[in-house]
């Protein structure tokens, strides 16, 4: 059975393919958790139907945030900079953690950073003449990516 | 994959939601003495305001008239920047400050719609009216306390969700239910509603596109005089 004959459309009429083509990609956006028209507005509709709570760091964090842009500068603009810079250093602080996993539910990751080392051990055979270069480099980049994100997530409490 | 499991693990029940008088917050805050220092520039007590009254006014207020988490931190922000300006020019109400801060952030709100193309149920529209009736309350000496709960105001936006749901044929109705509203897999959707997976797709797609009709069709009615 295809999405054109499904009885579950009784009265409905069947699909046009454009119609199943859009419907693909809603879904797509849905699930992926991606920018679409049609996504956002679905989206929209839970925080009508039950709108989570602001999380308390956040909004202390605004306050405080609004509390200083409106306070009288007497200082000079290049202090009002640096408690710019300050406040987004903040703003990042307050994503991180609020976003990191909670300290005292997250599992203990045992594990250590991964260290570094001779990229011998990446090559077991010898490179063409031509071209051997770059596809030595491009290895080595892959692997130390892959141990830079290893670390990334071993130093936020996660085991990759 | 589900979309929605972030969300919903800070989803609260809606049997929880607590209902919050400006009475109550009164009696934590001692909040007419607090204004009173607010005005006179004292901002610990400005903070202490805004800090109490700002969870409410981002969850029952901004975030389902925007629609969007990180548009509705943005209105709160601009709502506190305006408070704590304005605040000189406050002047002490019987039903306490949030009637007043509501008001900032229903404009902000506003201005905000106005500014971005339609993606949400709430219209610049309806906004602007709730906007007049909560300037009204405010201007009058001793508004009911009834407009005031927060559980009444989270219950008259699902009840316009529920209204434009109720406008669309039932088995669209039931797909927004229960995927989006519920958050069910897709799969178990499709299941409930004896379609395969790829026509409930399309079921969504349709629903999402009635919905939207009966959005225009409200705006329209609410744009004649």
């Amino acid at each position: 059975m295809t999405v054109y004959d499904d009885k579950g459309w009784e009265e409905l009429t069947p699909p046009t393919p454009q119609e199943v083509e859009q419907a693909q990609a809603l879904r797509e956006a849905l699930e992926a958790g991606e920018d679409h028209p049609d996504a956002d507005l679905l989206r929209s509709l839970r925080f009508l139907e039950n709108p989570p709570p602001l999380e308390p760091r956040v909004n202390e964090w605004l306050v405080h945030r609004a509390l200083h842009k409106m306070a009288p500068s007497h200082r000079g603009r290049w202090v009002a900079s640096g408690v710019a810079a300050a406040l987004a250093l903040a703003a990042g602080v307050v994503v991180v953690l609020s976003t990191g996993p909670d300290p005292t539910t997250a599992p203990v990751v045992r594990a250590s950073l991964v260290s570094c080392r001779s990229t011998q051990s990446l090559f077991h055979e010898p490179f063409d003449r031509h071209g051997g270069t770059s596809s030595r480099m491009d290895r080595i980049a892959r692997d130390r990516a892959r141990d830079y994100r290893t670390n990334l997530f071993l130093r936020g409490g996660v085991q990759p | 994959m589900r979309w929605g499991s972030e969300n919903e693990r800070s989803l609260p029940q809606t049997s929880k939601v607590t209902a919050v008088t400006p009475s109550d917050a009164a009696d934590l805050l001692d909040e007419p003495r607090l204004v009173q220092r607010a005005k006179a520039g004292d901002r610990r007590a400005l903070g202490t305001l805004l800090s109490h009254h700002g969870p409410r006014l981002y969850r029952a207020v901004l975030l389902p008239r925007l629609g969007n988490e990180a548009r509705a931190r943005d209105a709160l922000s601009i709502t506190y920047e305006k408070a704590i300006q304005h605040m000189p020019q406050y002047e002490w109400q019987p039903c306490g400050i949030y009637p007043w801060l509501r008001v900032i952030a229903l404009r902000t709100a506003l201005d905000m719609l106005r500014a971005r193309r339609r993606e949400v149920l709430f219209d610049p529209q309806d906004v602007s009216r709730e906007l007049e009736s909560a300037q009204a309350s405010v201007s009058s000496s001793m508004p009911g306390l009834d407009a005031f709960h927060e559980r009444d105001e989270l219950d008259a936006v699902r009840a316009m969700l529920h209204d434009a749901l109720a406008r669309i044929h039932p088995r669209y109705a039931t797909a927004i239910r229960l995927r989006i509203l519920e958050d069910l897999p897709r799969e178990q959707v499709a299941e409930q509603m004896g379609v395969t997976p790829a026509t409930f797709d399309v079921l969504l797609h349709r629903s999402i596109a009635s919905l939207k009709k009966v959005m225009d069709v409200r705006g329209t009615e609410g744009s004649e005089p």
